[in-house]
């Protein structure tokens, strides 16, 4: 063993030092251009041919590196241009003019098979966005370009909250699709979402975003059941110079609302201090007023289930509009009648007249809507930086940290706004041309969150206590309370002959009597007092501050054993410390370590001159639950010349997320506990047993009680067979991806509703004053199948056109009957669009249309549950290149027909963003 | 392939062309129909319908003088109001003016006493205490005894406004009542309720028994009886309490001075006459030797009605109000507190007379005889006095302290 570890020493210190003996003694510079702008072409290699040394032009398109003799034949190629071969022989200036190419699927990704490769030759499903695709598309948000993928659905929470997946099961925080930046996990530890919006890329950093649709844990580990998207930032050794991107806007047009401004302003530095040293500084702000959820509607909850139902504030006494909070608390003020009428004979006539003893009485309190508590003003400030070292030719170190913080709201279990949160991503790492080490943290701070609905709940028992207890938690009605003035005044509104409508109506206005107004200097400090006092304390404050720290490495072997395989092994590991002070997760005595790590191996030997066989396997190990492993058989087989037929099987798998392992959390009238198997001890189950139910059709009444103890949780795991062809036509022109897929999810990962009773009495369970809501985490028994498919075409068009269009469909299958799986994906989608990367007078001129069309479905959500109807929208833009000053102008529009939409019940709808950009060296 | 690609192209312009057409139309989310707001009826309300008929014009007259025309006419609210007839307002006004409006005097007498003379607070007290906040046909008033109690507009306590003054009606057979008062025809409709009348006002009380007791003659000792029965007791199970809190729900039977003074000579052995002061009684009831107070408050416990609600032991309140018109013409038994102590004591033994609707004679016969050793319900008090009421229960004045054993 220890001499093999000195051979690895051997073989690393060999590879970084290597090529730094070389001798270079003769310098050559040039320059290259686009030869129809004759602006200067940035970050195009300039390479020796037959030789790996090389460099990249700076903003200017200047190059300037030494050679050991001449002449050399330089080849100088960029996406986007026409490879092109200079020879040259002497030392001093050369004038190179690139051809702009409109050539399809030259693109290469690394994502695919951890190896670079064109993307036509990719063994499963992938798709790529590259800077200049960024550049060009209508998005307000580079995020936003991955919405026209084919086959993605994204969730968007808010302006800067969007969650993009594929193959269904998406949500506001999904955790069944991975996101990477720069190899980085993306997700908050403790909060469980990506925040790949937030805190990550700013748009002028982006190189390019890969998605690799559908089971992707063989390489990327556990998460990535649906996908995995990873974001790659520009190296500051091939992208140099300082850029600037200005976008003004305005949004919130229209639907009731006279426009906000829309601001959005990037800047980067990348500087190649030498050729061996670069740095690059990146940072972006927005700064915008959000969407404002508005969905007000009835809604009839039981735990975190529940549909809209008819009804207002005015016509239903218990009435829970969705974005409308505090009014989740409820009553059945039956109780309060069953004294009175123990008391008062004539009023005991009256009340059982008036049925007031018989059925139910939910009276929920008055509520706030989100519009009048969530401070629409959104900021996210993003500061990324980065130093690279080239220890060798081949090597390359890089240090780098990406800090971001912002205003945003987001959906979980109840809609939270994330006030001041701030992530940084830090790494350091190592890349040589075979293998890769990177060690790295996650650093969450939730800031000032806070979880609206539970604020707005507290902040009403702060003006008025709902239903005074003792230090039991005991009622102790006093006539101070509101549902004593509310239940006291309506049965006497009643008496005084008032209909049940005008009497809950003026009942509610007594009780509110001191109820703040919304805004009012008393509201803003009331309110502000609570959110910023922690959950754990009667507050609505999250304090999570967890942290992940991992370790990896990746090893090329093929130098090795390219006679038999090309084989790439990886190791990692991953530990998550939990941190929430008892406000999210069961730490309030201390922060919560989770450990887990993981191996791959991966090999890929074409078999004959038409078939590449790739296999691969992962093991991985997380604290709590046993080893997974997950086989990945990929097969590529070459019909033609850039025409590929690609055959796979792939599994991935996802351990229970940190708060589904250990989240303790009130949620409306129900407490979420996690899977750990201490929460049976806090819980008291079974020596107190929890009970499922089932809901009275047409009622909040629950009945058909069963005893439950919720087992062992396990990783749920998914198996997907897919087929997919990917090819150029038509002379090239034309670009047809096609796939179609199958999947099988097991031990699928939910949670059930269930109660406990107060007393341990089993007969309490019909009992709504004795007992309490527990939503624990289960998996489900039943095999849940999706299938679908997607296919795309793009063509070019004569004279830089281009068109596009894509359609893909997802669809679940054998969903058993109550089984709430949160697919969240429409059957159909489609995507279109028609543009032109240059025309008119020295091809400055560029435009872009995209359309986009979804099939309604019905979301399910934590939060909200609801039938979503069809969603069309049309983003455009158009662009002017200003040469002389490296600059562009860009007239864009998201949502230019301003059709406002929902993509999720509860979130915000979504109308148009006008915006004007000038962008100065984007490249 | 040009021509393929200027197809291509005219193609692709016209499809994009058609989106622009296509994406008009998102939709919001689904809507459900509202749940409906009531329709209240239009018409004449409840003061419109009186005021439109001419046999009730002095009683639409006392709906004016209260100022609540507009509430009644409320067709957003819903009303049962017992009202009487002309006649029956010429009753009401001859007994509250003290006779100095007779039963014959002309119509604009009546009118004018009821516009001007009347305080508009009576009545409105009589009009609050005659309405009901919700629709009660007749047919749905109940027949159990002793009768069924609703709810006025009658707020006795501001801070729970669900605490009304109540009121009785009771359904029988051939006579019906509201209180004591018959009533003469039922179920007028108007459009915001309905209206029943009787024979004459039926009128609120305005003091408690407490208070009513004691400013009724010859009731002193019954009153110096309830201060020696509550010796030694506190908060409601003192019957002082009882008396004077407005909630409780009570029929008392009082023996009057004479028949407590019957008693005690009895008792006495004739050491005390019938003729000594009211004083000297009062001593013999304050005196242990002679008598406990145990024994003091198991006799009035006897005086008290109450049924049992809860059905648990000991659960016996005095929660039932029981005017003479409700008590059956054959002999019934109603249960009392001291069923608090002895459950299965067989109570009261009561029996009323009719003469029309109107009770001619009113007994209460006792387990108890006296001298003792009778036999049981063999003793038997009459009422003197009937139907005296009060804002939280109603008595009757007897001739006879009523003997548990």
């Amino acid at each position: 063993m220890r001499k093999f570890s000195s051979h690895v020493v051997t073989f690393l210190m060999a590879n970084i030092i290597a090529v730094a003996a070389l001798a270079q003694n003769v310098t050559i510079s040039g320059n290259v251009r686009n030869s129809t702008t004759k602006e200067g072409a940035g970050a195009v290699s300039v390479t020796i041919k037959g030789a790996s040394s090389g460099t990249f032009t700076d903003d200017k398109g200047n190059y300037k590196f030494t050679v050991k003799s001449l002449p050399v034949t330089l080849l100088i190629s960029s996406i986007g241009y026409e490879l092109k071969e200079v020879t040259v022989s002497s030392a001093g200036f050369t004038q190179v003019d690139l051809i702009p190419s409109a050539a399809l699927g030259q693109e290469v990704v690394v994502s695919a098979t951890r190896v670079p490769q064109k993307i036509l030759e990719s063994p499963v499903s992938i798709e790529r966005v590259s800077a200049a695709q960024i550049r060009n598309a209508p998005a307000a948000n580079f995020y936003d370009v991955v919405m026209a993928l084919k086959g993605v659905d994204v969730t968007t929470s808010s302006l800067t909250f969007k969650t993009p997946t594929t193959r269904g099961f998406n949500s506001s925080g999904n955790t069944r699709f991975n996101q990477l930046v720069d190899g980085m996990d993306n997700q908050a530890p403790g909060l469980n979402f990506s925040v790949g919006a937030i805190i990550g890329l700013s748009e002028l950093d982006v190189d390019n975003l890969e998605l690799i649709s559908g089971a992707s844990s063989a390489l990327y580990g556990p998460g990535g059941m649906n996908g995995t998207l990873l974001m790659t930032s520009k190296n500051p050794f091939k992208y140099q110079g300082l850029s600037f991107l200005v976008k003004e806007g305005i949004m919130n047009v229209g639907n009731g609302n006279s426009g906000t401004p829309y601001h959005n302003w990037n800047l980067r530095w990348g500087k190649k201090v030498s050729e061996k040293f670069a740095f690059k500084i990146n940072a972006e702000l927005i700064q915008a007023k959000d969407w404002i959820a508005s969905d007000n509607r009835n809604y009839s909850r039981t735990g975190t289930t529940g549909s809209a139902i008819p009804g207002d504030r005015k016509t239903d006494p218990n009435y829970d509009g969705i974005n409308v909070y505090g009014d989740e608390t409820t009553v059945d003020i039956r109780a309060f009648y069953a004294s009175i009428a123990g008391s008062l004979p004539g009023a005991a006539n009256f009340i059982t007249a008036n049925n007031l003893l018989s059925t139910p009485q939910n009276v929920s309190r008055t509520g706030y809507t989100e519009k009048e508590l969530l401070n629409p003003n959104t900021v996210n400030f993003k500061l990324a930086g980065s130093a690279h070292y080239k220890l060798s030719a081949n090597t390359e170190a890089v240090i780098a940290g990406y800090w971001g913080t912002g205003n945003t709201i987001y959906t979980g279990s109840d809609r939270y706004s994330l006030k001041d949160f701030k992530m940084g991503q830090y790494k350091i790492e190592v890349n040589n041309k075979d293998w890769s080490l990177r060690a790295y943290t996650t650093q969450e701070n939730a800031g000032e969150s806070y979880n609206a609905t539970a604020t707005t709940r507290l902040f009403n028992e702060s003006w008025k206590k709902s239903v005074t207890t003792d230090a039991g938690g005991n009622p102790t009605p006093q006539a101070s309370d509101w549902y004593i003035q509310y239940s006291f005044q309506y049965l006497s509104n009643l008496m005084n002959g008032m209909s049940a409508y005008d009497a809950a109506n003026a009942a509610r206005s007594v009780a509110d009597v001191g109820r703040p107004a919304a805004g009012s200097p008393g509201f803003i400090a009331a309110y502000d007092a609570i959110r910023k006092k922690p959950i754990s304390q009667n507050g609505g404050l999250l304090l999570d501050q967890s942290d992940l720290y991992a370790v990896e490495g990746n090893y090329n072997l093929t130098s090795v054993t390219k006679d038999f395989a090309d084989i790439l092994v990886g190791v990692n590991y991953k530990k998550y410390v939990l941190n929430s002070k008892g406000t999210l997760f069961a730490d309030s005595t201390g922060t919560i370590g989770i450990a887990a790590y993981g191996a791959y191996v991966q090999a890929t030997r074409q078999v004959t001159d038409r078939v590449k066989l790739t296999a691969s396997g992962r093991y991985d190990k997380m604290e709590n639950f046993k080893g997974r492993f997950t086989p990945r058989i990929t097969a590529l087989i070459k019909l033609k010349e850039n025409n590929n037929l690609r055959l796979s099987y792939q599994t991935a798998y996802r351990f229970p997320s940190s708060q589904q392992q250990y989240i303790n959390l009130q949620v409306g009238s129900t407490r979420l506990v996690g899977s750990n198997p201490t929460f049976a001890n806090y819980v008291g189950y079974p020596a107190n047993p929890l009970y499922t139910f089932s809901t009275v059709t047409g009622s909040s009444t629950l009945t058909n009680f069963k005893t439950f103890t919720p087992p062992a949780v396990k990783p749920e795991t998914v198996s997907s067979f897919e087929l997919g062809y990917k090819g150029l036509l038509m002379e090239s022109k034309l670009l047809i991806d096609v796939y179609g897929y199958y999947g099988q999810y097991n031990d699928f990962t939910g949670r059930v509703n269930t109660i406990q009773t107060l007393t341990g009495n089993a007969a309490d369970t019909s009992n709504s004053s004795k007992r309490r809501n527990i939503s624990v985490v289960v998996n489900s028994t039943d095999k849940v199948k999706t299938y679908g498919f997607g296919l795309g075409a793009d063509y070019r068009l004569p004279l830089n056109f281009t068109v596009g269009a894509n359609l893909a469909s997802d669809l679940l299958k054998d969903v058993p009957v109550n089984f709430v799986a949160y697919f969240n994906a429409p059957k159909y989608k489609a995507n279109v669009n028609f543009g032109n990367v240059g025309f008119g007078h020295q091809n400055r001129l560029g435009f872009n249309v995209a359309y986009r069309w979804q099939q309604g479905f019905y979301y399910q959500g934590d939060f909200a549950n609801g039938n979503l109807p069809d969603v069309q929208t049309l983003d455009a833009q158009v662009s002017l290149k200003l040469p002389k000053t490296k600059s562009i102008i860009k007239f864009g529009a998201n949502n230019l027909l301003n059709q406002y939409y929902y993509n999720a019940v509860g979130n915000a709808r979504i109308g148009g963003l006008y915006y004007v950009s000038f962008g100065y060296n984007v490249y | 392939m040009k021509k393929i690609n200027n197809k291509l192209q005219a193609f692709f312009v016209v499809a994009l062309s058609g989106l622009f057409l296509l994406t008009g139309c998102n939709k919001d989310l689904e809507q459900f129909a509202p749940i409906a707001k009531p329709v209240y009826p239009s018409g004449p309300g409840i003061a419109a319908t009186i005021a439109a008929n001419p046999n009730y014009s002095f009683y639409s007259a006392l709906i004016t003088r209260s100022g609540l025309t507009n509430l009644l006419n409320d067709s957003s609210k819903t009303f049962t109001l017992f009202a009487t007839d002309n006649t029956g307002m010429k009753v009401f006004v001859n007994a509250a003016s003290g006779g100095a409006v007779p039963l014959n005097a002309p119509d604009a007498t009546f009118l004018g006493f009821i516009s001007s003379l009347l305080p508009a607070a009576s009545a409105a007290g009589i009009i609050q205490y005659n309405t009901l906040g919700q629709k009660v046909n007749w047919g749905s008033v109940g027949t159990a005894f002793p009768n069924f109690p609703y709810t006025s507009q009658i707020i006795l306590d501001p801070n729970q406004p669900f605490v009304r003054l109540p009121i009785f009606p009771s359904r029988g057979t051939p006579y019906s009542y509201v209180n004591n008062i018959p009533v003469i025809s039922t179920d007028m409709a108007a459009n915001n309720g309905i209206i029943h009348t009787t024979f004459t006002i039926v009128a609120p009380p305005t003091r408690l028994l407490k208070d009513t007791i004691n400013r009724t003659a010859n009731l002193s000792i019954f009153s110096a009886a309830i201060t020696r029965g509550d010796s030694g007791q506190v908060g409601l199970s003192r019957f002082d309490s009882l008396l004077n809190y407005g909630v409780t729900n009570m029929t008392v039977l009082v023996p009057s001075d004479t028949a407590f003074k019957t008693l005690i000579n009895g008792l006495s052995g004739g050491a005390i006459p019938l003729g000594a002061p009211n004083a000297v009684f009062i001593g013999f009831l304050n005196t242990p030797a002679f008598v406990t107070a145990a024994t003091v408050r198991g006799i009035l416990a006897y005086h008290f009605l109450a049924t049992n609600p809860s059905g648990a032991a000991g659960g016996f309140v005095p929660n039932i109000r029981v005017f003479s018109v409700n008590i059956p013409s054959t002999p019934t038994f109603v249960k009392t507190l001291v069923n608090n102590g002895l459950a299965i004591h067989p109570g009261i033994l009561a029996k009323a007379t009719f003469t029309g609707p109107t009770v001619s004679s009113l007994t209460f016969s006792s387990y108890g005889t006296f001298p003792p050793g009778g036999i049981p319900f063999s003793y038997t008090a009459t009422a003197v006095g009937i139907d005296r009421h009060a804002v939280n229960g109603v008595f009757h004045v007897i001739d006879k302290v009523l003997l548990p054993q």
